[in-house]
């Protein structure tokens, strides 16, 4: 009786192990799994399966997109464009290997079969309904930044321009420029809302001695727009033709008084928005070989005519071409000025 | 027995895990890798076959990175080795012809042939330094004419030369970061700026003279400042440039004459230098730091100028010195007659007259 008394304690001694060394065993599985590489989490994201020289490759998960993957391996998701087109895809799909290239493949746009060109757009003035006798309507505008979402134009800061025509940056394929010269309150009443209604951005260059007056646009508006990702460039400081020489001035007067509206109206921009404003628009496009000089002796990094063209990353960067948008452009005519490839045989 | 067979087995499979999971799950990873080795071969034959596909475009950099990524998965794969060696002896060969034959177009003038030639090699070698030069500077300034400066040759010269306006020889200068000031080297080159007749400056010679007058002022010639600047005036009416020098002019007169115990000019005098000299300011406001037409007046004091002050607060009586029946030496064509508003604060301030005035 005793001794099997004793046999069952025994054999009850032994199942407690038993079990104690499943748990161990199950708990040491869990810790091993946790230590590698983590596979096995449900719901994990794509963990880099190659790391080379200037290159990663990831198996892509559901929640991956080449934005989300250019977020985590390249820093930014503006450059989900340098593996869209590496890939020439729009979209991935889980579970695939994804090469990554971790520096730009394509510099300036420059492929074998022709170059990339960012097309400027330029807004003179956008009215609402009621006025639309003058400039393009709020509906049509509207209407243009419809066009450019769904057709995958991307609009692109004045910064990533710069940094695309010095072979910095590689833009999307289907980069392009939105931009007013003025002042007025249509800048900020009825074309800020609608390009952030379609997640569009915009460089605005504005006649500084404007700017707080009746019927113009407030500082502090300036300082909003700058704060969502538009561009606040000078454009001197009344809106006077910088090449146009009054009748009774002499040389080196003329000069001083364009030497203050280019450097007046970059130190006014800056001590307001406390931003560097190295952009510049020409009052009414003009300009000539000393406008220039002097742009770049005060640090201006480009500067916009109206004279329309192209725009390739070797376009004289002080000479930057826009396209006029007249009240009369309609969706079909925007389509042919979006040209943003210009074919050459450079194989 | 049984049992304790049973424990020590355990034990060891139990640090057998110990040291797998110590070892960052080696084994457990060795395993994991035995999976996907299949997935990361279809990885390298798809980076093989768009490297392929891409030299084949003519991407040939693209190409060259696809196959450094299927060499990276597979680094033994001596094919892909020798693919990438001739690949980049390819890319350097043919950017250093292009580059050749750009720079070859360009020197025949050729430029969109020569853009081209450039473009092909930022296509194969971004980053080369020369291509990007005549493409983003050499290509643009081209466009430019220059102008080597030859014996004998000035701003002015240069500027009425080209331009058919000598006052364009200041922007030149400026465009060239020089001084116009200083003489030319011989053999300078000279980038002329791109100026439209529109942007003509008013008068040809304007900067010219002004220059002339300047120098004059510098030596002291106040008649000559005078002659010049009513010369400047009569060209671009109401310049302020000549309208200060010649105040500047006048001033000087007008103190000379008082060194010298005369008080016969100290109505030639304009109304605007009155005023300043009234005020105890100088009349000329140009910048400071600025030599750029700055009178080379000195040991000017302010006892001077109120001295000049009321000298110029003389009675009335004395403007029958500046009629045309009896006009001062030296000054033609230069009206002595005071301005009404002058005159006025003339009597305001003679009751202030020192002693000397009055007599």
């Amino acid at each position: 009786m005793f001794s099997k008394s004793c046999e069952s304690t025994a054999e009850l001694k032994h199942n407690m192990r038993h079990r104690v060394s499943i748990l161990l065993l199950c708990l040491f599985y869990a810790a091993a799994g946790w230590g590698c590489t983590g596979h096995f989490l449900p719901g994990a994201k794509s963990a880099p399966v190659i790391q080379g020289d200037g290159f990663v490759i990831v198996t892509v998960t559901a929640q991956d997109t080449p934005a989300s993957l250019a977020q985590t391996y390249l820093g930014s998701r503006d450059k989900a464009s340098w593996i869209a087109d590496y890939h020439r895809i729009g979209t991935l799909t889980p579970g695939q290997q994804l090469v990554i290239p971790q520096h730009m493949l394509v510099y300036g746009g420059v492929h074998a079969n022709g170059f990339q060109t960012v097309p400027v757009l330029f807004y003179p003035r956008i009215d609402p309904e009621a006025q639309s006798a003058q400039g393009t309507t709020a509906a049509a505008f509207e209407q243009h930044m419809q066009y450019l979402r769904e057709s995958g134009y991307v609009t692109v800061t004045l910064d990533r321009l710069h940094a695309f025509f010095n072979l910095e940056d590689q833009l999307p394929s289907k980069a392009v420029v939105v931009t007013f010269d003025s002042a007025d309150r249509w800048v900020y009443d009825i074309a800020f809302p609608i390009l952030e209604r379609h997640g569009q951005i915009a460089a605005i260059f504005v006649p500084t001695d404007k700017i707080g007056n009746p019927g113009r646009v407030q500082w502090h508006e300036l300082a909003d727009m700058a704060a969502k990702g538009f561009d606040i460039g000078a454009s001197g400081s009344g809106s006077r033709v910088l090449t146009d020489i009054p009748a009774d001035s002499s040389a080196d007067l003329y000069l001083k008084v364009v030497e203050d509206e280019i450097r007046l109206s970059r130190q006014l921009i800056e001590d307001h928005l406390t931003l560097p404003c190295l952009y510049f628009a020409y009052p009414e496009g003009q300009t000539n070989d000393l406008i220039i000089g002097l742009l770049k002796q005060y640090g201006y990094r480009l500067a916009f005519t109206r004279h329309s063209g192209d725009n390739p990353f070797f376009v004289n960067t002080f000479k930057v071409h826009r396209a006029a948008i007249d009240p009369q452009t309609d969706v079909d005519r925007i389509r042919q000025m979006l040209t943003t490839f210009v074919p050459a045989e450079l194989q | 027995m049984i049992r304790n067979c049973t424990h020590i087995i355990g034990l060891c499979f139990i640090l057998g895990l110990c040291l797998a999971h110590v070892s960052g799950c080696a084994l457990g990873q060795q395993w994991l890798r035995q999976e996907p080795r299949s997935e990361m071969a279809r990885c390298k034959e798809s980076c093989s076959r768009k490297a392929t596909d891409l030299e084949t475009q003519g991407e040939l950099r693209q190409a060259l990175f696809a196959w450094q990524v299927a060499a990276r998965i597979d680094p033994e794969e001596t094919r892909i080795l020798e693919k990438i060696q001739s690949l980049e002896t390819t890319i350097a060969a043919a950017a250093t012809e292009s580059y050749e034959r750009g720079v070859e177009y360009y020197q025949k003038r050729d430029l969109p042939n020569a853009r081209l030639q450039f473009l092909k090699v930022i296509h194969l070698v971004p980053d080369h330094p020369k291509a990007q030069h005549y493409l983003r500077s050499r290509l643009h300034t081209a466009e430019h004419a220059t102008y080597r400066v030859q014996r004998g040759d000035s701003f002015t010269k240069i500027a009425n030369d080209i331009y058919k306006d000598v006052s364009k020889a200041y922007i030149i200068a400026y465009f060239n970061d020089l001084d116009p000031h200083r003489p030319l080297y011989i053999g300078t080159l000279l980038v002329l700026p791109e100026l439209s007749p529109a942007q003509l400056l008013p008068r040809r010679d304007l900067l010219v003279l002004m220059d002339q007058a300047r120098k004059a002022l510098g030596l002291n010639r106040y008649t000559e400042v005078l002659s010049i600047t009513e010369r400047i005036s009569s060209q671009s009416p109401g310049n302020a440039q000549a309208q200060l020098l010649a105040d500047t002019a006048r001033f000087n007169l007008a103190k000379a004459h008082l060194e010298k115990g005369s008080t016969r000019a100290p109505w030639i005098v304009s109304n605007r230098s009155a005023r300043l000299i009234t005020a105890g300011t100088r009349p000329w406001p140009w910048r400071s730091g600025s030599s750029i037409g700055r009178p080379p007046i000195k040991n000017c004091s302010k006892p001077a100028m109120r001295w000049t002050t009321k000298i110029m607060a003389r009675p009335s009586g004395s403007v029958k010195r500046s009629s045309p029946a009896n006009p001062p030496m030296g000054w033609p064509g230069i009206s002595l007659t005071p301005p009404a508003t002058l005159r006025a604060s003339a009597i305001s301030i003679k009751a202030k007259s020192p002693r000397r005035l009055k007599s």
